[in-house]
């Protein structure tokens, strides 16, 4: 993998994340609702990164980067840490499985984006709520994920089609040896 | 060469899970100091942002209501019969004036000039947002800002009615007099800064409610200003994580209707002046306590569009003593 080149993508993912995102930004009676970049960008490199190790590396640098530009959340200024820690864990699971499903088709894209997605944002608000002692919007919350879920897997298969002409930047051919 | 056989991607994963792991249980502080180091990097997403915004803006012009051409001729009648009467009261509005300035004169001249706050006023920008959802901050283009301070926008921007100033004022008072508070800052890097804005989950304000009075007035009561009506209501106002701020705890007897105003407390430190939060927009009884009511306040700044800020740094050494 060409982790100099990775970076500068993490590093435009996390751009778009935090100003175009803005532009399909809906408002909805459970919160603000808009498309994770990054968790589709883990979901990428998931699929295509040649050894698992690699996928959680990636993964990890991309949550941390998410949590470092994340200034509000339950209470005061969220902790750093759970959504590099989720991502980790869950872009290693998602490596493992990953020849069981055809990556090509959106569907199946968006259906493991949707679920990535839902599964990191739990797992970063009940951590959140863990660390802090405040559960008074844990409920909401939750519901509020599974709508950013679900509008995420929407946008998908466009996004995927964008980041796929960045594959060959990204990941060495096979038969070269990871840097 | 040996040193780099033995460290292993597995070794540097599990390192830096550890480390991810310590991160959490150092707690918010940590994380803050993390993200205030880190924060020079944001800025370039500005261009992202003038783009959501012009897209926003977009949007907004195009959802909003449409009118029929019958409608529209009749505006136009409407309009140049208004346009006669504003020039005739235009004239009349400079005579008042010219007796108003008359008589500021002779208030100078028996108590002083009026006293301009004490605190600066730094333009800024916003150049990105939040990353998720779940909180409602932006990233301000100000270097090197204390956190705390307020951060306003001019009100002829927002979605309060603009107020024609009649008596010239200091700059300062003038200024903040035409602005709305949007947040405070709540963490400072080299180069920009985390506001938090009013409708943060965490946001905390005390603040006032201004009973509104206007001679047609759906509540009689408020149609002229009495003693009943003049004294502002100390609240507590907490922003919902969505949209707006709650206040709760309202005596039922206060008689807050929609269309009241949130003001600030001239008293903080940190933002002398009264300036406008937002508008009372939904009164409802509190169903755990009788006689109260809990109120939702629609913020005068469009948090969607937002743009242009300024920094409200307050100036005299009270100020920092007290901060």
């Amino acid at each position: 993998m060409r982790w100099i080149r990775f970076i500068i993508l993490v590093y435009l993912v996390i751009l778009v994340q935090v100003s175009l995102a803005g532009l399909v930004t809906v408002a909805t009676p459970l919160g603000r609702v808009k498309v994770d970049f990054a968790a589709v960008a883990a979901v990428f490199v998931a699929f295509y990164a040649r050894q698992g190790i690699d996928a959680m590396l990636a993964c990890w640098i991309l949550g941390l980067a998410v949590d470092l530009t994340t200034g509000g959340g339950l209470a005061g200024s969220p902790v750093v840490g759970p959504m590099a820690l989720g991502y980790a864990i869950l872009g290693g699971m998602l490596w493992r499985v990953r020849d069981a499903f055809f990556r090509d088709r959106a569907l199946t894209q968006a259906f493991l984006t949707a679920l990535f997605c839902l599964a990191a944002q739990c797992f970063w608000i009940t951590a959140q709520s863990l660390r802090m002692g405040v559960w008074r919007d844990y409920g909401s919350m939750l519901l509020q994920a599974i709508a950013v879920a679900v509008f995420t897997a929407l946008m998908t298969p466009l996004v995927q089609f964008v980041l796929q002409r960045t594959a060959r930047w990204i990941f060495l051919p096979a038969g070269n040896r990871s840097r | 060469m040996a040193l780099r056989a033995r460290i292993s991607k597995q070794s540097i994963l599990v390192v830096l899970m550890l480390l991810s792991v310590v991160s959490i249980l150092l707690g918010p502080t940590a994380g803050q100091a993390l993200r205030e180091r880190i924060m020079w990097i944001l800025p370039p997403a500005e261009a992202g942002t003038v783009v959501a915004k012009w897209g926003n803006d977009k949007v907004n012009d195009l959802t909003a209501d449409n009118i029929s051409q019958a409608d529209a001729r009749r505006l136009k009648v409407q309009n140049e019969a208004l346009q006669s009467k504003v020039d005739a009261l235009a004239a009349q509005l400079t005579d008042r004036q010219e007796q108003l300035r008359k008589v500021q004169q002779l208030r100078n001249l028996s108590f002083g000039p009026i006293e301009d706050i004490p605190c600066e006023l730094i333009p800024a920008r916003v150049v990105a947002g939040d990353s998720q959802v779940y909180g409602q901050t932006r990233v301000v283009n100000v270097r090197s800002a204390r956190k705390g301070l307020a951060v306003t926008t001019d009100r002829s921007k927002a979605l309060a009615p603009n107020r024609l100033s009649a008596i010239a004022l200091p700059p300062n008072l003038e200024a903040l007099s035409s602005s709305v508070l949007v947040g405070r800052l709540v963490e400072s890097g080299a180069f920009s800064a985390r506001m938090q804005m009013v409708t943060d989950r965490d946001f905390n304000i005390r603040a006032r409610i201004q009973r509104k009075i206007d001679p047609n007035h759906a509540d009689q009561s408020r149609r002229v200003l009495t003693d009943a009506n003049i004294g502002l209501i100390n609240v507590n106002a907490v922003g919902d994580g969505k949209d707006s701020l709650t206040v709760t705890s309202v005596k039922e007897s206060d008689h807050v209707l929609p269309g009241d105003w949130l003001v600030t407390c001239s008293d903080d430190p940190l933002l002398p002046a009264q300036i406008h939060v937002g508008e009372v927009v939904e009164v409802k009884p509190d169903p755990r306590r009788g006689g109260f009511v809990n109120l939702k306040i629609k913020p005068s700044a469009d948090t969607d569009t937002l743009r242009e800020v300024f920094v409200v740094v307050p100036r005299g050494k009270d100020a920092l003593d007290k901060n």
